[in-house]
């Protein structure tokens, strides 16, 4: 999960929308509201994407309250039980809830961001083991079985966010190949 | 998805293990089995000589190697061979003894027998060898591990790598002259594949660590060229490798978008207000696992908290809190 200038997943996750208002009458820019008003008025509520809300909130020019994916709601959910959270709905198409939630806390100050990295941190740390134990358990698992939809595996799987999902990925390679290397070896040895 | 290709390998490996199993030397059978050797030998030979030229263009990629004398680079290709080898070969030598064999390369060998006992003292669980002690083999799969365990680059191990060429050179002479001497037993054979396979597996270790530097090299080409400090660390076909990568991207760049953009937006080393950079760096906090060999004191960790990094314990640490420690040696990557 890398700051990388070129990495695509961290241009996606930018791109998704908050909601802010301007702290200033601002001419001409009126079709950023998406109305038909030539001018924005202070106090109007806009949806930027984050590179835009950024620079623009550095400068004091708008601010934001904390964006709904991280609202007291999805904070108290996630104590209660991490890995029931579908992650992947909240934030943008294809849900990057941790990448854009370390943009957001960047722009924070001091106190909500700790409590905004915290939250984050908790959240991965309690939904890692059930992510482990899918991945690990999909590379040998008889898919010809039908699975119940309302198995807690595949709810987890459903709400995956898009790096867990690389994790999850990863995981689910490596035991295939750890597999296919064993049965390989086993029989080019004559099954020894 | 590599450029070395090891199907070849794969093929001659099953033809020659079906070929193997023969009952023991005896006279009669001693015809046919010496035409059957000849047999995997010629079936080999593709893979040999094509795995020497294989040798030939690696070694394009290293520095000329040092002219060494031949009796040394022979004493030092004993001690390399790993223990399993060394002792079968031991085995082998001393059969041979029995059957007074008196070729030139196997007479060398047996002046060198008692240099193979002094090394199978050592004990490889001893985790406080000195660096002396470690032949090259384990030194390079330390730096391999090391290579791919951190996100920096590390000292390019030219030297080290010039010596293994060397001995897998002479290793490889000396496994074609015994495999065309119709006087080797097929139990000799045999053990000439399992050095074979140890050959194979160094190449493996060689290649390996070439790639996961080729790696982070067309990863930071840019600051790579950027950065005149970092050009120590790289051997000389890696650098003009990256100059020439770090060119060919921005040529490339250039030509299908940033011609079409106006003149101030066709910067490719900007950086942001909040320190995010077009040229990528090595983002020396991702955190490394590290076990220690000394005592390396305390070191301070984000939120003021303090990690003793005693003698033989193990970290997850930030990259940057221990490279200290890592470059001295003290702190083992895994």
């Amino acid at each position: 999960m890398e700051d990388d200038y070129f990495s695509l997943n961290a241009i996606l996750a930018d791109n998704h929308k908050l909601s802010c208002s301007f702290t200033l009458d601002v001419e001409g820019l009126g079709y950023l509201e998406g109305g038909t008003e030539n001018n924005i008025h202070q106090h109007s509520k806009v949806e930027l994407p984050f590179w835009l809300a950024q620079t623009l909130s550095l400068n004091e020019f708008t601010t934001f309250p904390l964006p709904p994916p991280y609202s007291n709601r999805v904070k108290a959910a996630l104590k209660a039980s991490a890995q029931s959270v579908k992650l992947s709905n909240l934030v943008g198409g294809n849900g990057w809830w941790y990448r854009w939630g370390r943009r957001i806390a960047d722009v924070l100050d001091d106190v909500p961001q700790a409590d905004l990295l915290n939250t984050l941190l908790k959240a991965f740390v309690n939904r890692l083991p059930a992510l482990q134990d899918l991945s690990a358990h999909h590379a040998s698992a008889d898919h010809t079985l039908p699975e119940s939809s309302t198995s807690t595996g595949e709810a987890f799987r459903d709400g995956m966010e898009g790096d867990e999902r690389e994790l999850f990925a990863v995981g689910q390679e490596s035991g295939k190949m750890a597999r296919s290397w064993y049965d390989g070896s086993s029989s080019r040895k004559g099954g020894r | 998805m590599s450029f070395f290709d090891d199907d070849d390998d794969e093929d001659d490996f099953n033809s020659l293990s079906s070929n193997n199993p023969r009952p023991g030397p005896n006279p009669i059978s001693y015809g046919q089995s010496g035409s059957g050797s000849n047999r995997a030998s010629s079936s080999r030979e593709g893979s040999v000589s094509g795995s020497s030229s294989f040798l030939d263009r690696l070694r394009s990629t290293v520095s000329p190697p040092p002219g060494g004398q031949q009796q040394q680079q022979q004493q030092q290709q004993q001690q390399s061979r790993s223990r399993a080898s060394e002792s079968i070969y031991a085995e082998s030598l001393s059969y041979n003894n029995h059957r007074g064999e008196s070729s030139s390369i196997l007479g060398s060998i047996q002046g060198d027998d008692h240099d193979i006992d002094i090394n199978e003292d050592d004990d490889p669980e001893d985790l406080d060898l000195d660096d002396e002690n470690l032949n090259d083999i384990k030194k390079l799969s330390k730096y391999w591990v090391k290579e791919r365990g951190t996100v920096d680059l590390n000292p390019w191990q030219g030297d080290l790598i010039d010596q293994i060429f060397d001995k897998l050179e002479q290793q490889q002479k000396m496994v074609n002259t015994l495999r065309s001497d119709p006087q080797t037993s097929e139990e000799e054979h045999f053990k000439l594949m399992l050095v074979q396979t140890e050959m194979e597996r160094v190449k493996y270790l060689v290649r390996s660590y070439v790639r996961t530097r080729l790696h982070k090299i067309e990863k930071f080409a840019h600051y790579i060229t950027i950065t005149p400090d970092m050009h120590h660390l790289l051997s000389g076909a890696e650098l003009s490798h990256a100059r020439r990568y770090t060119e060919l991207l921005h040529t490339h760049f250039q030509h299908s978008v940033l011609d079409s953009l106006p003149e101030w937006l066709r910067k490719m080393d900007d950086t942001y207000g909040d320190g995010l950079s077009m040229v990528t760096k090595p983002n020396r906090n991702i955190p490394v696992l590290i076990y220690c060999r000394k005592d390396c004191g305390e070191i301070t960790l984000e939120g003021g908290e303090r990690a003793a990094l005693a003698k033989g314990t193990t970290h997850l640490v930030k990259y940057r809190l221990v490279d200290r420690w890592i470059n001295l040696g003290w702190a083992e990557v895994l």
